[in-house]
C-alpha cells in the first residue's frame, strides 16, 4: 500500500468555532436561538428556520454507538492498518462520524455509551474520537 | 394492470449497448480510455436501434472518476461525433447509483416536452485499469464529506458497513444472509458469457473472503470494472419505424431522503435513519403511475454495490417486510428462475462495476430481457421490471419502472 494522503480538515468561516474548541479539548455544536434546533455540520443560517442567531454551546461530549464498523482495508497507508469507523449519536441528538478507540473491537455494540476523546494532529488539528465512556 | 393512454410523444426505449467488452482487459494489455469505452456502447445503442447518428438530439453522461473534464457531456460529445443540431447536452453530476435512473428520468422530461426527440444516455469509465494507474479508491474514500467525515477514512465499504451493521442491530439479519446476496448475483453472472466474473461461489466462499470492513467480506462488496452502457429514447411516434420492439416507461420517481418529513441530506453521517431509505416513497409514487401491483413485476434491478443494499430495496420497495430482506435473499426467491430474479446480468457484485455505469447495465439487461431475446437466460414472459437506485450517501433514491410495449 502506498504511504498516500490522510485528508485533514481545513476548518471554515463557518467551522473555525468547532475546531477551535476541538483543539481546546471541548466539544462545540450550534443551537438556534430563535428555534432551538441543534446544527451540524456547522452553518451560517439556521437549517430549520434560517436565523442568524446561532449559538455555540459546548455539549456534555457523551453519547452513544450508532453503529461502526472495523475498517481492514483502509484508503492509504497514512492511516492505521486497521480502525474503527463509527457513528456517534451525541446525548444532544446530533449525530457524527468518528473513531472509537481503547476498545477491543469484539467488545464493540451498538447502544454502547462512549465519551468523547482529542486526537492531535498536525496544524493545531484535533479530531475527535470516542473511547468507552467510564 | 391499468394502460394509461398513450401519446405519441411519450418516451420509450429503442437502443441499448455495452462497451465490447465489460470487466478486465487481457493481461499484459492497456485498457481503453474512458471515452473510449462512452463511445463504443454509445455506438452499439446507436446500432442496436437502428437510427442514424445524427438523430441524436439530446446528450446525458455522467462525469467521470479518471479522466476529468469541466464539460464532460461536450467532451464526449465532440469525440463520439454529435450533431451541432443537439438541443441538450448536459452533464449529471457524479450521481453514483442514482445516475441511471435520473438519466432515464431527465431524458423522458425533455422528449415528452418537446425539448428533444432522440436521447442518449451513456455513461463509462476505465474504473479497473484506471484505478491501478492512480490509485483512485483513494479519491473515492476522500470523496465524503472533506471536512467532517474524510479525516476519519470512510472508505465506500465501511460506509455501507455501517448500514449492515445497523440493519443486523435492528433485525437480526446475519453474515450468511449478506454472503447470499453476493451468491445470487454470481448465480445470474455465471448462467451468461460476458460477466466480469462468473466463477460459481457459495455462501462459505463469500465468508472466507478477507474482511474489508465488517461485516463486509471482499465478495460482499461490488467489483472494480472497466466497461461502459447506453441507453437510447425516443418517442412512441419514431420508436414504431425502428428495428427493435420498443420498451416503456411505465412509471418513474426520486424520492430526496428517506421520510417526506425529513429535509434533504448528503453526506451519510447526516442521513436521519440508515434504514429509512426513500426508495418507499419513490416506488410507490412509480407503481401507482404505472398502474401495477406487486405481483406484476417480473424482475428486479437492485442497486448492488455492497450486499445490504439489494436487501434494503427488495423491503422498502415492498417485495417483503422491513427485515425480511436477508431472508428473501437466503430463501433463493432472487436466484435465476425464483418468483423475483434481481439482478438477471449478475449485478455490480459480478457482472461489472466501472463506477457511475454501475446502474446503467441495469437499464440495458432489463430492457433485453423485456424484449425477449435472452435465450437460456431469458426470464420466462418478462413483461414488467423495476430499477431501483440511490445516490449521495444514502441521500436520494429513483425508482423506474420499465414495461414491454403493449
Amino acid at each position: 500500500m502506498t504511504p498516500g494522503r490522510r485528508l485533514m480538515p481545513v476548518p471554515t468561516p463557518d467551522s473555525e468555532e468547532f475546531w477551535r474548541g476541538c483543539h481546546e479539548g471541548v466539544l462545540r455544536m450550534q443551537r438556534c436561538r430563535a428555534c432551538g434546533t441543534w446544527n451540524w455540520f456547522p452553518r451560517g443560517l439556521c437549517v430549520n428556520c434560517s436565523s442568524g442567531q446561532l449559538e455555540w454551546i459546548t455539549l456534555s461530549g457523551t453519547g452513544t454507538v450508532y453503529s461502526f464498523s472495523l475498517v481492514a482495508r483502509p484508503p492509504s497507508g497514512a492511516f492505521p492498518a486497521s480502525y474503527l469507523l463509527a457513528l456517534v449519536e451525541l446525548a444532544e441528538g446530533p449525530r457524527m462520524m468518528t473513531h472509537l478507540i481503547n476498545v477491543d473491537p469484539a467488545e464493540v455494540r451498538i447502544g454502547m455509551q462512549v465519551a468523547v476523546e482529542f486526537e492531535r494532529h498536525a496544524d493545531d488539528i484535533a479530531l475527535p474520537v470516542f473511547a468507552p465512556a467510564r | 394492470m391499468t394502460t394509461p393512454r398513450p401519446s405519441p410523444r411519450d418516451p420509450v426505449i429503442v437502443g441499448v449497448g455495452e462497451s465490447n467488452e465489460v470487466g478486465e482487459p487481457p493481461a499484459g494489455q492497456a485498457g481503453k480510455s474512458s471515452l473510449h469505452l462512452h463511445a463504443e456502447a454509445a455506438l452499439n445503442a446507436v446500432l442496436d436501434a437502428g437510427i442514424a447518428k445524427d438523430q441524436i438530439d439530446g446528450v446525458f453522461t455522467n462525469e467521470s472518476y479518471l479522466d476529468y473534464h469541466v464539460r464532460h457531456s461536450m467532451a464526449f460529445a465532440e469525440y463520439f461525433g454529435i450533431a451541432a443540431t443537439a438541443r441538450m447536452i448536459t452533464s449529471l453530476p457524479l450521481g453514483s447509483g442514482a445516475s441511471s435512473g435520473l438519466f432515464i428520468q431527465h431524458a423522458a422530461s425533455a422528449i415528452r416536452s418537446g425539448q428533444c426527440d432522440t436521447v442518449l444516455a451513456v455513461s463509462a469509465d476505465n474504473f479497473y485499469s484506471g484505478l491501478r494507474r492512480s490509485g483512485a479508491v483513494q479519491a473515492l474514500a476522500d470523496n465524503r464529506d472533506k471536512e467532517f467525515e474524510a479525516p476519519y477514512g470512510p472508505t465506500l465499504p465501511a460506509c455501507f458497513a455501517l448500514v449492515a451493521q445497523r440493519h443486523m442491530h435492528e433485525y437480526g439479519t446475519t453474515p450468511e444472509q449478506l454472503a447470499a446476496v453476493a451468491v445470487t448475483m454470481r448465480a445470474h453472472a455465471a448462467a451468461g458469457t460476458r460477466a466480469h466474473k462468473r466463477e460459481p461461489i457459495t455462501v462459505d466462499d463469500v465468508l472466507r473472503s478477507r474482511l474489508i470492513a465488517s461485516p463486509f467480506t471482499l465478495l460482499m462488496c461490488s467489483l472494480v470494472s472497466d466497461g461502459g452502457a447506453a441507453v437510447l429514447l425516443t418517442t412512441r411516434e419514431r420508436a414504431v419505424d425502428l428495428r427493435q420492439p420498443f420498451v416503456e416507461i411505465l412509471g418513474a420517481a426520486t424520492a430526496y431522503g428517506g421520510r417526506a418529513s425529513q429535509r434533504v441530506h448528503n453526506s451519510l453521517s447526516q442521513a436521519p435513519d440508515l434504514l429509512d431509505i426513500g426508495t418507499g416513497r419513490a416506488s410507490r409514487i412509480a407503481m401507482a403511475e404505472a398502474g401495477i401491483s406487486h405481483a406484476d413485476v417480473d424482475i428486479l434491478m437492485a442497486y448492488d454495490c455492497f450486499a445490504i443494499m439489494p436487501i434494503l430495496f427488495v423491503e422498502a420497495a415492498g417485495f417483503c417486510e422491513p427485515g425480511g430482506g436477508g431472508e428473501f435473499f437466503a430463501s433463493g426467491r432472487a436466484l435465476p428462475g425464483g418468483s423475483l430474479p434481481v439482478n438477471t446480468h449478475g449485478g455490480m457484485m459480478s457482472y461489472a462495476h466501472p463506477g457511475n455505469p454501475g446502474g446503467l447495465f441495469m437499464f440495458v439487461e432489463l430492457v433485453r430481457q423485456l424484449r425477449g431475446t435472452e435465450g437460456s437466460r431469458q426470464v420466462a414472459d418478462a413483461a414488467v421490471g423495476m430499477v431501483t437506485g440511490y445516490g449521495g450517501q444514502m441521500a436520494f433514491w429513483p425508482v423506474t419502472v420499465l414495461g414491454r410495449s403493449r
